[in-house]
């Protein structure tokens, strides 16, 4: 189709020579053979928080110097981030789709910085009035305190429920104040029960019972893991061998423990195993650890176990206690058998099995144990399945009906994230509860962004040395442009974040800006796949359908 | 505002005036501390634009066609080779009728390599449709820079400010600055006829055949007829603003004088002075200091030459085996016109080498004492 337009005169024709027709009749879309589709995955650091946590979204929002914005995202889906930005294990940051570019985001460190900046600079907005509906949440651990304030800020009556004398549970009695002081921990379960009645020193089962919650429309149970489980070895009842969670407990509520000079033994790999070494070994003791298997299968964090090894405390490895004994100068003979590591067991772990004839003595004032702890359900006539999904059949039928649990009663790896996470599902079952409904957990279908969803040309490699002093510089302690400079550094995996490439790059135009996002205008979009291919991102995708 | 500033200096203050909204320029110098002074007050924010920094002045020239093209007010500065490396892109923007400003700062063509000033880095761009002025003083540059914004956006022809490098360019002098808002209301933001818009698609410049490129050319050379109307009324309205205005060709001392020594930028400051004190001794000099090489002053020029006076025409800048430009010109206006007038044509101070008032006492007595016989260079060597 052509078309001339003849000019009669000079003064007929413009200045410049520019196109007097228009060509959108040619709806260029009947060229497609392939389609862009908006489709946003789901970025690694999200996938693997669990607490739900919507990591790029507030990283995003710290980019673009929205503090309160990002804490308030925050907010949405864990209440603590000063407690989690210290003592979570961040799997966000161990998946971080930039570690093999340079260097992860220090999600954790932003976290961090976002709690610190909460306590300081964030007036929460009111809360609305409590309506009729009325829940009581025993448990004022991490997954208590997660269910309350859900339930909270949505106008329940909420009643919290613990045998302690603080609120916090295990990160105000576990959690020893070196990895999260209690000045610092304090503000933020202020903020957090705003509006709550804290109800103390009130333990389920003994100071109340199933009568007392018939008031209450729902309870939520979050009382945790705290019976420390048995070793089944002889001598483990002798005076001088403990609870290493007791031990925290008592170190942590102020109780003067002097282990001066002492031989301090601990027993157990795991966190809280890592913990009562540390803090044994700062009250003085001479501290040796004993695990069954190698520092590969400990169950701690990987940054405890980096820790516990830059401390002087002895570690033993693939040793069982079999006998302790008392001798007769107050001191504890402990007999270790030596292991090897046989087969896979159900853990997935190498089982430690027996060396034959390798026993070994080794003299103790003190023994901790830390195998592992166990959920108390004792309140509970029958119920409490140690292990395995929490068995509701077995609990009294007047409670039962308007019973959700979370936190470490449940099968979840016992982490302050997991209980956090399981806290807030609580409370939305709850509220859906409430108005008739019934949640069920939806099952994972998320497609997370990998690192080959994201376009490296269009991001530049940071230069280490100068990150690391500038976020590492200040022990720890960083400013808001720090932070907002580590936030800028998030790729955005697989979420649009409005950097407007396919607009820009778009040959034909056929990329509208709109209020909601980018939209693709059909009729004129050829199906090049320019959009897709220049989307630093990896939300754009070529969908062959046409 | 009274303040002391440099020739550079004197220009970002313009631009800043001017609320130019895309700059992109790449360093050179003597050009350089003019789009570092921009780049700076872009990124603070006192100037509500765009700095493009780019690889090349090709590039440079090229990010301003666009951005104009948009219809936005655009600038650029440049020096010598930087000017040449942009030379294809210039006929782009004057063909396609983009009022684009841009600084040239005056230095020599290399090689041998130099840095220090001549004219022909401009003169050499004559042809390219781009109206051309030369700058005296600072004060001239602010004005110039300003007003060119508005020439250039009446006359959709781009233009360029020249002024030496190094005499001109780092030199401070005292400078009048206007207010912003009499600026704001004396340039209003650039209203373009044709600007690319998404919502109204056009091609721009695109493939023209011969039957109509020849008309597309003839329009623009019209506009250059037209240009000093528009160039006039432009500084008239300056006048008023400021109580500043500039002439095609200014004159000094001519009425009675018997020799008039024809130039134009830093040269005409030495001129000026020696004039003055030639003056002193009883001797009748004068002097025209020539603002304009596009387009060129024909009308103004005939007005000034007259018969019985003697005239010279000094020239900073070379086009080998023809010698200066502004005498090309000059002779090119007299044998037009049949004006009988043979001028004296002096080739001095290429490469940044002072132009002294001893120099030009000397090409004074030279305009009196002999016929004009071809190219003098003055002060070469034996």
């Amino acid at each position: 189709m052509s078309k001339f337009i003849v000019f009669k005169s000079l003064d007929d024709m413009p200045d410049i020579a520019v196109s007097k027709a228009r060509m959108d009749w040619n709806k260029t879309g009947s060229w497609r053979s392939s389609t862009p589709r908006r489709e946003d995955k789901t970025p690694p650091c999200n996938f693997n928080c669990p607490a739900g946590e919507d990591i790029r979204g507030y990283l995003d929002l710290l980019k673009h110097g929205k503090i309160k914005e990002a804490f308030e995202l925050i907010l949405q889906t864990n209440p603590m981030p000063l407690v989690c930005g210290r003592v979570c294990y961040h799997p966000c940051q161990s998946q971080c789709n930039r570690e093999n570019f340079d260097a992860a985001i220090d999600i954790r460190l932003m976290e961090k910085f976002m709690g610190e900046w909460g306590l300081e600079d964030y007036t929460p907005p009111g809360l609305p009035s409590p309506g009729s509906k009325k829940a009581a949440v025993i448990g004022a651990g991490p997954s208590g305190l997660s269910a309350a304030y859900y339930l909270r800020r949505e106008g329940v009556n909420v009643t919290l429920f613990d045998e302690n004398e603080h609120p916090g549970g295990i990160l105000y009695y576990g959690i020893p104040s070196y990895r999260l002081p209690n000045d610092l921990l304090k503000p933020e379960l202020d903020r957090i029960l705003q509006g709550i009645a804290f109800r103390s020193r009130k333990r389920f089962g003994r100071d109340f019972g199933i009568g007392e919650l018939e008031k209450y429309d729902a309870v939520f149970l979050g009382t945790g893991a705290h019976k420390s489980k048995v070793m089944r070895i002889n001598g483990e009842d002798l005076p001088g061998v403990k609870s290493g969670l007791d031990f925290l407990k008592k170190v942590n509520s102020g109780e003067k423990v002097f282990l001066d000079g002492k031989d301090v033994i601990v027993i157990g790999g795991g966190n809280t195993a890592c913990d009562v070494a540390r803090t044994a070994y700062r009250l003085g003791g001479n501290v040796s650890m004993m695990y069954r298997r190698t520092v590969a299968e400990m169950p701690a964090f990987a940054e405890e176990i980096e820790q516990l090894k830059s401390e002087p405390i002895k570690l033993e490895f693939l040793v069982a206690p079999s006998r302790i004994e008392k001798t007769g100068d107050g001191k504890l003979k402990n007999l270790y058998i030596r292991m090897k590591l046989g087969e896979p067991d159900e853990s997935g772990r190498s089982r430690p099995v027996p060396v034959p004839g390798s026993e070994f003595e080794v003299m103790a004032d003190i023994v901790f144990t830390a195998i592992g702890e166990d959920p108390d359900l004792s309140f509970f006539d029958s119920a409490g399945k140690s292990s395995g999904d929490f068995d509701f059949a077995s609990v009294d039928k007047r409670l039962r009906d308007k019973l959700f649990v979370g936190g470490d009663i449940l099968p979840n790896p016992r982490t302050v994230p997991h209980a956090v996470g399981s806290g807030r599902l609580a409370a939305e079952k709850i509220l859906a509860f409430f108005d008739g409904e019934k949640i069920e957990q939806p099952k994972s279908i998320a497609v997370v962004a990998g690192p080959d969803d994201i376009n490296l040309r269009y991001f530049v490699k940071v230069n280490l040395d100068k990150r690391r002093k500038n976020l590492y510089g200040g022990d720890g302690v960083i400013g808001e442009a720090q932070a907002i400079e580590e936030a800028n550094r998030c790729f955005s995996c697989g979420v649009c974040y409005s950097c407007n490439n396919c607009y820009n790059f778009c040959p034909d135009m056929a990329v509208i800006k709109s209020s909601n996002g980018y939209q693709i205008n059909l009729d004129y979009c050829k199906g090049c796949g320019i959009c897709a291919n220049e989307c630093p991102c990896g939300s754009l995708r070529m969908d062959e359908a046409g | 505002m009274k303040k002391v500033v440099s020739g550079n200096e004197a220009t970002s203050l313009a631009v800043k005036l001017s609320r130019a909204q895309v700059i992109s320029a790449y360093p050179i110098t003597p050009q350089t501390t003019i789009s570092e002074k921009l780049s700076e007050i872009c990124g603070s924010g006192e100037l509500d634009a765009r700095f493009v920094k780019v690889e090349s002045e090709h590039s440079a020239m090229a990010t301003l066609i666009g951005a104009s093209s948009t219809g936005v007010r655009t600038f650029t500065a440049t020096s010598a080779q930087g000017l040449a490396l942009m030379h294809e892109l210039l006929f782009w923007a004057s063909g396609a009728r983009l009022p684009i400003v841009m600084v040239d700062v005056n230095r020599a063509m290399a090689a041998p390599w130099t840095i220090w000033c001549d004219q022909t880095d401009s003169v050499a761009q004559r042809d390219t449709g781009w109206m051309q002025f030369y700058c005296w003083s600072n004060q001239e540059i602010l004005d110039s820079v300003i007003c060119s914004f508005k020439i250039a956006e009446k006359s959709s022809i781009p233009c360029m400010i020249c002024y030496d490098g190094f005499f001109i360019s780092h030199t401070n002098e005292p400078i009048d600055i206007p207010e912003q808002k009499q600026i704001d209301k004396f340039l209003p933001p650039r209203k373009a006829e044709y600007f690319l818009d998404i919502d109204n698609p056009q091609t721009f410049s695109g493939g023209t055949l011969p039957n109509y490129f020849m008309e597309i050319r003839y329009k623009l050379h019209d506009a250059f007829e037209k240009a000093q109307g528009v160039i006039n009324d432009v500084y008239d309205g300056y006048n008023k603003l400021t109580g500043r205005s500039y002439e095609p060709i200014e004159p000094y001392y001519i009425d009675d004088a018997d020799r008039v020594l024809i130039t134009s930028g830093s040269a005409a400051s030495t001129v000026f002075h020696t004039v003055n004190k030639m003056r002193k001794s009883g001797e009748k000099v004068g002097m025209l200091r020539i603002r304009q090489l596009r387009p060129f002053p024909e009308k103004e020029l005939l007005y000034y030459i007259k018969p019985n006076i003697k005239y010279g025409a000094l020239d900073r800048n070379l086009s080998p085996g023809t010698g200066g430009v502004f005498s090309q010109e000059i002779r090119s206006v007299l044998n037009r016109n049949g004006n009988g007038n043979r001028i004296h044509e002096f080739i001095a101070g290429l490469g940044g080498r002072d132009i002294t008032t001893n120099n030009i006492e000397e090409i004074f007595k030279r305009i009196g004492n002999v016929e004009p016989d071809g190219i003098n260079w003055v002060g070469l060597l034996k």
